[in-house]
Formats: structure tokens, sequence, C-alpha cells
């Protein structure tokens, strides 16, 4: 939400003050209720708890770097035990210290974000009969069932209706389309979270247990978490590890140096353009990379190096590549959202929108999108590098012979995106900058 | 760890711990005083035992470790040893023998060393002063501490010893290999076991339950529950996950190091393969950290990566027909730059040529500077490579073989080595 324009936007700057204005309103009714002083250890290691869970995010694999915390499990507790106001002034502390290095701009919205979003849960669950555990202990939760959702949707709906606003504002997108995407992101996650806020209230208000055992509950959820941060980095490792060696492979052979690079590059932006979610974006990079993987057998090398057109002998083992592919990459893929997408994708590679292609012979209305994007973006590649069996073309003619083929063999929309993104110098066609290695290892002999 | 094949003393201590868990079995059966423990409390610690004893996490140093941990450990506490022994008895043969489907023998000494560690670890918290049925903070921790400690050492044990009379080598070493990893993951379940015993005293009459302090409402029911099966799911989970993602990271390491073996000329096929498992194996016998044994399988796969730029090389120009095979290891080590976690593994790779006595490429490097990884490997290249250029099968060649090796020892390999190498083969 860093601005382009120089003064705070507007709305921004409202939602922070609206929020600020609603919270001391809050605060200022709880307080002539009156507040057992007793609660502020209680608080207070809630709000240990919020900063630490804070600090250090998880990177999820194909949310496109997104990172998740299990703040809202926390956040969730802290409403169900302290009701809005103190689950407020909990989450915006624990803000100042884990935002503090943002703009002030960006904290102020933030605050008031939270506080709106904790004020407009409490409504909800309040109206639904639901009671907070440091006032009415204890409080009977498989009886209040429907306040219980209630506050989660209100929360979740609010606060992601008015950061998508935010971003809709500053990227000039429309707000309801945003909301839905960010919608979708974070539903799924929070409701997955919301049982262990639950849980935590259940057991914090569990007669003679209170903060110990929620601190004991938290150790092996800890340990978990650990973990699976462990094998997050695994899965990292391994990306990085295929991708070089699979540059490796291709990079040491003159006819195909630099080709998997260069269509990953095209069919991302053109599967950006297309606006693909994250997860497919990720399946459809593992499958540019691996895509000719098939090719790398010994006993069709000489057959895939030799220049000039190859036989219809030759065409025959040329066309089981996709299959001896999808082989290899089913086994390298584990990622559960990508499951089989990858290998579907490298085994379809060479089929065409008409039918005519291979292996299979599938037609348009079974080939998925990525598949269609894989094939134009190969297509071009093929036709604007240097290859065993073609000169190299500018692009403008490519792109023309790609419009020729729509239809046929490509599919027209995925054509017209990579045309329109090509006209607005969006592709860039210059080969990435040539594998080290072969200079050092040449030097090092001089020595 | 079937029980087929395994040596004649491992089989005979299997069935003495079974012979031990049956009587301690029948002694608490014995001691049982009815009434004392309600048949609601059995059968909710039956079934979480019953649930988390399917949740099996693999432990370093072999066996494996079952997510119940925590669900002894409370029954222990509030129970008493000999209920919990027999919770774990029935448990322990309904998950394994019944849904899991491990051969008998396996599956008795399982719920055998149960018994026997419950038992003794039951003792341990009476004599440090544990109460039954008390579990009071924080007076009560040195005893239920002990209680834990001793569980966690008595079940690491039986496996270990288990595992050890199994698969050979020295049982001490394989102990310690997984006293850590066991207590990091026994400790985080005995928190939860913890919360266990202090919900069933405090929390079993929670909310909705005025008919006695032995029946749950159905809001202390699910407490208790998700409690108790949420937390060790999750860590059960993310154990799997994690032992899934390196299963398929070594197989993708293996996939492309064929696939690069398959590019260049006259390499045998497999070959990196066989001497990832040789080079392994002899790290296994000489006990190097898991670790470091994984780095030196991985480094098997890849060594002769290299020579697939060897080829391009020669065309790029300037370098000499004698000298192109001399690139492959800086040539593989480079190729394995991209990768931070792959660092020792590209050391390995770089210098898999050097030799004992100094006069290897490309560093020349001498004596125990060259990693010891790198020396396995350039001994289990050399025995594979004579190996299959040996003529046709011969039952007498891996003597023969390991003779020429010997020669070589002390100028070409590390003479301990090939003495390592002498016992495996």
């Amino acid at each position: 939400m860093s601005g382009s324009s120089k003064q705070p936007p507007i709305y921004v700057f409202a939602i922070g003050a609206l929020g600020w204005v609603v919270l001391i309103w809050l605060s200022v009714a709880q307080w002539r209720e009156g507040v057992p002083t007793s609660l502020a250890w209680n608080v207070g290691f809630f709000l240990a708890l919020s900063i630490l869970v804070g600090l250090q995010p998880v990177r999820l694999p194909g949310g496109g770097g997104a990172i998740t915390t299990v703040g809202f499990a926390v956040d969730y507790a802290c409403l169900l035990i302290f009701g809005p106001a103190a689950a407020a002034w909990i989450g915006v502390i624990s803000f100042l210290v884990l935002l503090r290095r943002s703009p002030w701009i960006r904290q102020f919205f933030n605050q008031g974000q939270l506080a709106l979003s904790f004020a407009g849960a409490g409504v909800a669950y309040q109206a639904l009969g639901g009671q907070y555990v440091a006032w009415h202990r204890p409080v009977p939760f498989t009886k209040i069932g429907l306040a219980l959702l209630a506050a989660m949707a209100v929360y979740i709906a609010i606060s992601s209706l008015l950061i998508a606003a935010a971003m809709a504002l500053h990227q000039r997108r429309s707000v309801l389309g945003l909301w839905g995407v960010s919608f979708r992101w974070v539903a799924p996650r929070s409701m997955a979270l919301a049982p262990f806020g639950l849980l935590m209230a259940m057991v914090y208000q569990t007669e003679g247990l209170g903060l110990l055992a929620v601190a004991l509950f938290l150790v092996p959820l800890v340990g978990a978490r650990f973990v699976f941060k462990g094998a997050m980095e695994m899965l990292d490792v391994h990306r990085q590890t295929v991708w070089a060696l699979s540059n490796a492979l291709e990079a040491f052979d003159p006819w195909t140096r630099n080709h998997s690079e260069l269509v990953t590059r095209y069919a991302l932006s053109i599967g950006r353009e297309l606006g693909l979610s994250e997860s497919r974006l990720e399946a459809l990079e593992w499958a540019g990379r691996l895509h000719d993987i098939g090719k790398c057998r010994q006993d069709w090398e000489p057959i895939i190096r030799k220049p000039g057109r190859p036989s219809d002998q030759e065409w025959e083992v040329i066309r089981q590549h996709p299959i001896e592919g999808s082989r290899l990459t089913e086994k390298m893929e584990f990622l559960p959202h990508t499951a089989g997408m990858v290998a579907n994708m490298v085994k379809s590679h060479h089929e065409r929108v008409d039918g005519s292609g291979y292996p299979s012979g599938e037609t348009g209305d079974r080939l998925s999108l990525e598949v269609k994007i894989l094939g134009v973006a190969d297509a071009f590649e093929a036709m604007t590098a240097r290859r065993a069996y073609h000169r190299q073309r500018p692009p403008e003619d490519a792109i023309a012979e790609l419009r020729r083929c729509a239809g046929t063999q490509f599919d027209p929309q995925v054509v017209e995106t990579l045309a329109a993104l090509w006209e607005r110098g969006e592709i860039q066609i210059d080969e990435p900058a040539g594998y080290p290695i072969l200079v050092t290892g040449a030097r090092s002999t001089n020595q | 760890m079937t029980g087929r094949g395994s040596s004649i003393p491992a089989r005979l201590y299997l069935i003495l711990v079974l012979l031990l868990g049956g009587l301690g079995l029948a002694w608490s059966v014995w001691q049982w005083r009815w009434g004392e423990v309600g048949a609601w409390p059995l059968a909710l610690f039956i079934g979480l035992a019953g649930v988390l004893d399917l949740m099996v996490v693999p432990v370093a140093g072999g066996g494996g470790a079952a997510a119940s941990f925590g669900v002894y450990f409370a029954g222990l506490l509030v129970l008493g040893p000999g209920p919990t022994a027999c919770v774990a008895a029935v448990a322990g043969l309904w998950s394994e023998g019944l849904v899991r489907r491990t051969p008998l023998l396996r599956t008795g000494f399982n719920a055998a060393h149960s018994v026997l560690s419950l038992l003794a670890a039951g003792q341990v918290y009476r004599l440090l002063g544990g109460r039954l049925g008390q579990v009071e903070l924080p007076g009560g921790l040195p005893a239920m501490l002990g209680a834990m400690l001793a569980l966690w050492l008595l079940e690491t044990g039986w496996v270990s010893l288990a595992v050890g009379l199994e698969r050979g080598g020295r049982v001490w070493r394989r102990l310690r290999g997984s006293l850590g990893p066991m207590l990091a993951l026994d400790g985080a379940l005995a928190a939860v076991g913890l919360l266990l015993a202090l919900l069933y005293q405090h929390g079993w009459h929670l909310l909705g339950a005025g008919e006695g302090p032995q029946q749950p409402g159905l809001q202390g029911a699910l407490l208790l529950g998700a409690v108790t099966l949420i937390p060790p799911g999750l860590l059960y989970y993310a154990y799997r996950l994690q032992g899934h993602l390196s299963q398929v990271y070594a197989q993708s390491l293996r996939t492309l190091g064929a696939l690069m073996e398959a590019k260049v000329e006259g390499s045998q096929p497999g070959h990196g393969e066989q001497v990832a498992a040789l080079a392994a194996a002899m790290a296994q016998a000489l006990e190097l950290p898991s670790g470091q044994v994984d780095q030196i399988r991985y480094a098997g796969y890849l060594h002769d990566i290299g020579k697939v730029g060897v080829a391009t090389e020669l065309e790029a120009g300037g370098v000499e027909g004698g000298e192109r095979r001399r690139l492959h290891p800086e040539i593989g080590e480079q190729i394995l730059t991209p990768v931070e976690f792959l660092q020792p593994a590209a050391q390995m790779v770089r210098a898999h040529h050097e030799r004992w006595d100094g006069l290897g490429y490309p560093d020349g490097l001498r004596g125990e500077q060259i990693p010891v990884g790198a020396r396995l490997l350039s001994l289990a290249d050399a025995y594979l490579s004579q190996a299959t250029t040996a003529l046709g099968p011969d039952p007498t060649a891996p003597d023969h073989l390991l003779a020429r090796l010997r020669q070589a020892a002390g100028s070409r390999f590390d003479p301990k080595l090939v003495e390592t190498l002498g016992r495996l083969a």
C-alpha cells in the first residue's frame, strides 16, 4: 500500500481514524462496565503470544511467496476470551512491534482495520448470544455454535474487504473483484485456524487450568510449526536443485541452451495476463522448466541432435518424448496442490487444438488452459531462437505464423494474449546470461 | 524390521521381552482394584491411544515413535501404571495387529515393551513422591519429569536394542543417535499428556455434566478429544510431510543424475546410483552422522554430472584432449553452486578424483584434507568401475577386486576406508 502518489490516500487515512474512534469508544464502554484487574496478566500473556506467532511467519509454496501466520488463531481466542476492545488492543500493540519498520500510514491503516474487524465480529457474536470468557466464565461454547461462526465470518469479511478496497484504490481495479480474490485466499486459512482459537478459549476457561494449560496446548503446535517450516524449506531446496540440474542438462547442449528458461518466461507472462491463480502459475513454471526433459535419453540423443528434418522413423521416437517426460516429472512433484498437474502438462504440451497433435490427439476442449499456453510459448520460442532445423525468425513473423495457425494448432485467445504482450513490449526474447561454468571451467585449467 | 530373516539373538530378545511383558500384564490385571477406574475413562484412554498409536513417526537410527506417548504419560499420572499398561496392551494389539497387520512377534514385542516401560515408569513416579490422580503444579513437577524421562529412556532403549540386534552395529551408538530426536518428540507429546491429565482431573465434569464426576458432558468430551488428538495429529502430519519430502528429494536427484549419465557417451547406466548406495553404506558402517550420510548419497548420484559439460568444453575450444576428463569434477561442483543446501555434496563432487598421496586433481589435496565423503566416493567409484568391467559374474571377483584396491591403499585410497570396504564387500 505504499502509494505512488505522495500524500496518503484519503480512504486509507479515514479507515485508520474511524478504527481508532471505534476502539476508544469500545474501550470506554468496557471501562464503565468494569474491568477485573486480575485480567492484566492474562492479557499480557496473550499479547506476548500474539507477538511471538507474528515474528516467524511460514512461507507457503504456491501462494506466490504468500506468508501465513497462525495469528488468526490467537486473534480469535482473544476475542472469545476478552471481547473486542481488549482483543483489538492486543492486536494493535503487537502490530506496533511487528510492523515497526513500515510507513506510519500503513501502520495506522492496519490498526484501524483491525479495530473495525474486531468491533464488527463482537457485534455479530453478542447479537447471536455469544459471551466472553473473562466476564461470563464459563461459557457454554457448544450451545452458541452460530455465534462462533458469525464472529469468524464477520471478522474475515470486514478485514478482507477493507484491505481489498485499499489495494483496489491504489491499483485502480474493482473493489469487489479484489475482495473476491482476497476472501478466497484468507477464508479457508482462517477457518482452519479458528478451531485452535476456540480450543485455546475452552482450555483457558476450564476451572483450575487457565494460562498454564493454554501454554501446554501450544507446545506441540509450536513443535509442529517448527517441523513444518523445515519441510517448507526442503520444498525450496528441491525446487532450486531440480532447476539447477535441468538448466545444466540444457546448458551444455548448443541446440537447447536456454530453451526451457525462455519458454517458462513466455508461459508465465501469458498465464499472468490471463489471470491464472498462483498455484496454477507455479505448476506452469515447473512444466515449463521440465517440458522437454523426456528428450534426455541416451538412445535418442543422436536423433534429437541431428540437423535437418527428421525421418518418419525418427519422428516416431520424438513423438514419445512427452510421455517419457511425464513419467519422469511424475516422480519429481509432490506439492498437494499441483499433484499430477505438471506431469499432465508435460504429457500434452504437443497436443493441438484441432486434435492433430501428439501423443494422444486430444482436441482443444479437453486441453487445459495451461497446456495451450505452454504450446504457444514453446512454438514461439522455437521460431524465434536458433534451432537445428529452423533459422531464427523475427518475432513479428513468429506471431503472424502463430495467428495463421490459431484455431487449428493453437488456442486463439492465448495467441492474441501473447501478441498483445509483445506489442506492449512485455515480452523479451533476448537470451539470459550464458552458463558461467563454461568460462570458469576453462580458465582454471590454464592456471 | 520384520520378524523374518532376523538373527537368532534378535529373535531371542524379542521373545524374552514378550514373555516379560506378558508377566507384567498378568500382574497388572491381578493387582487391579475394580471400581477404582471406571469404564468411561478406560474407554476414553483406549480410544485416544488406539487412534494415536496409528500415527507412527520414523525416527533417526531406525524404528519409529507413536504419537500416543502423551496419552500413556497422562494415564500413568491419573489412572496408574497397571490400568495404563492394560490400555497400552489393548490399543497396541488393536492398532498394530488388526489395523497395520504387523507380524505377530513384532506386535507382541511392541505391546510388551510398552507394558514394561509403563510399569517401571510408574515405580519411578511413586518413588519420586508422585501421587496417583493428584496432578499438581508446580509441586508434582519433579516426579512427573522423572516419570516422563524414564518412559522416554525405556521406550527408546527397547526399540534401539531390537534394531541394533537386527541390523548389527553398536547398540549404544544407535541409542545415542535416536535419544535426542525422541526427546524432542516425546517432550512435545508429554505436554499434551499433562494437559490431558489436568483436564481429566479438573475439566472432566465440565459444563452440562451435572450427573457426577465420572460422566463427561458433550463439551468436556469434545474438548478432551480435540486437545489430545489435534496437536499430536498435526505434529505427525508435519513429520510425515518432512519425511516424504526428503524421499522425493533423493528420488529427484537420482532421476536427474541418471539423465545426466544418459547424456554422456560411454557411461554405465545406473553407475551413479550404485556409487551412491555403496558410499552411503560405507558411511553408515563408519557411523557418520545421518545428515552427512545423506549428503554422501546425493554426491554419489551426481558425482559425474560434470561430464555433461566436458564435450561442450572441447567445442568451446582451447582445452587439450587429455585434459578434458580432468575438468569434470570442477564443472560438477559449479552446476551445484546455486543450491546452498547441497554445498557439502558439491565439495565431495569436486574432490572425488583427489588421491590420498596428493597426486590427484583438481586441487592436489592429500590425506585428511580430502573430505571423507569424497574419499568414500572415489573408493566406491573405483570398486564399481572395476566390478562392471570385469568379465562375467565371478564369485571370486570381490576378493580379487579388493586385493587390487588394497594395493592402492595409501597411494590412491585412504587405507582405513579400504578396510571398511573389505568388511562390507
